[in-house]
């Protein structure tokens, strides 16, 4: 398998990250304690951020040689910090694609990544008003996950479930990535669901 | 025929502070120092203006006009800036330009093109721009701070959608247009109550001063119409222009 992205010498501010690879089709956890650097990893493989030190390659092309939108595109990040707007879970839906020029997925789209992602609610029930933080953020997963890039980057996913919900969420995941031959790269301070799942940890710190 | 005010029946005015002083002392609204201040502030730059312009009047010439008008931009400009620190270079560049460009070209239409005088006759050109300018920087004021707040109230949402790799422009301008309409609000809504509620400052000078009723609602009318175009202009031209100092060639943020 072709390696999707590879890191040598990778360094931003004073963080220095393990030369790493990662394949197409892995289904990869990030792994270390607070404030060691994941989330900062996460943010140079999309792009949001510029290596300092070190080279960073994407498909063999130096992650700063990429049109940024269209890696952005292609690599895209679900960020810790839930947003939603207010609003339906189909005006989010809607919301989200307009923002990227896309005509909105069907309901059977919108449904299909709703279950994946455990979060099983009619597509008119308000974000704001109805759910918890928890099922909030499976919601803004799901929308992440429906814009259907080959990678998807996940930072810590499952900090507001419960263990139950949390492994059910992350099998269905990898279900679906490994259908699609879609990369994952979960960000997760959470060791068992990293043994459970991963093809791939990457520790940093 | 104005009636002209004599020094101790004016200064009798100064007695209505003593009423906001004793209010605010009720109240326990800690601000009679910045009141004196403000009152004390306003006399003397009032008193420093009025021998200015009336050196002026007294000796036209096309540089005093020029240099007046210059005088208030950039003091203008500077009160923007400095209660906008944070910006960058390139964005305060943009918001001084934005103010000036706008100001400028507006006050040439008004003097010009509809009271048709002299643009250099200080008579017309330094009060009316004086208010065009000032309206200009109010709403750039308020524009600015809409846009400052918001953009620190929706940081989830501006990196949300950049790591969706949606165009930073796209995800700023519904921020720069809640902007432009707060700044706007103020003198839509001045234009909705006027002359029923109260007859506005410039319109109530020139009554007092002897000019026609009818000939003070046609220059209260311009003027208006000057200061809603004006402060369009400015705040549109700072935060559309400014917006695109906040991401770089890597479309990544740098505020």
């Amino acid at each position: 398998m072709m390696a999707l992205f590879s890191s040598v010498s990778l360094g931003w501010h004073n963080l220095n990250f393990p030369d790493f690879s990662i394949e197409e089709g892995e289904f990869a956890f990030i792994l270390g304690p607070s404030g060691c650097g994941k989330t900062t990893l996460l943010k140079l493989l999309n792009g949001v951020l510029s290596a300092e030190r070190g080279e960073l390659l994407c498909k063999s092309i130096p992650v700063q040689q990429w049109d940024p939108l269209e890696l952005r595109r292609q690599v895209l990040l679900a960020g810790q910090q839930v947003y939603l707007e207010p609003g339906t879970i189909a005006d989010n839906f809607a919301s989200f694609y307009a923002y990227r020029g896309l005509p909105g997925p069907s309901d059977t789209e919108m449904r299909m990544y709703l279950d994946i992602c455990c979060a099983s609610f009619a597509l008119d029930t308000t974000v704001c008003e109805q759910l918890s933080g928890g099922e909030r953020q499976r919601i803004f997963l799901a929308v992440t996950l429906s814009f259907a890039s080959p990678v998807i980057m996940l930072d810590e996913p499952t900090s507001a479930l419960d263990r139950a919900v949390g492994e059910r969420l992350l099998r269905q995941l990898r279900e679906h990535c490994r259908e699609r031959g879609r990369t994952a790269l979960i960000v997760s301070h959470d060791l068992y669901l990293a043994e459970m799942f991963a093809d791939k940890t990457i520790a940093l710190g | 025929m104005i009636i002209q005010l004599g020094i101790i029946p004016f200064s009798i005015v100064y007695l209505l502070l003593l009423i906001v002083l004793a209010v605010m002392s009720y109240c326990r609204i800690g601000q009679s120092r910045l009141l004196l201040l403000a009152s004390v502030r306003m006399t003397i730059q009032l008193i420093l203006a009025g021998l200015v312009l009336t050196y002026i009047f007294e000796n036209p010439h096309p540089a005093f006009t020029v240099a007046y008008i210059a005088a208030m931009t950039v003091f203008a400009s500077h009160r923007v800036l400095s209660l906008n620190k944070h910006l960058s270079r390139r964005f305060k560049i943009i918001v001084v330009s934005s103010l000036t460009a706008a100001s400028l070209s507006l006050i040439l239409f008004l003097i010009g093109a509809v009271i048709r005088a002299d643009i250099f006759n200080p008579q017309y050109t330094i009060p009316l721009g004086g208010m065009v300018i000032g309206n200009a920087m109010t709403g750039l004021n308020l524009g600015l701070k809409t846009f400052n707040e918001q953009l620190m109230l929706q940081k989830t949402r501006l990196d949300t959608l950049l790591n969706l790799g949606v165009d930073p422009q796209r995800i700023l301008s519904p921020i720069a247009n809640q902007a432009l309409e707060t700044a706007l609000l103020p003198t839509m809504n001045s234009m909705l109550g006027m002359g029923v509620v109260a007859l506005p400052g410039m319109m109530t000078g020139q009554i007092l001063s002897g000019t026609l009723p009818t000939t003070a609602i046609m220059y209260q009318i311009a003027i208006m119409i000057t200061v809603c175009c004006v402060t369009c202009l400015a705040v549109f031209g700072a935060l559309y222009g400014g917006c695109r100092t906040m991401w770089n060639r890597q479309k990544q943020w740098c505020f």
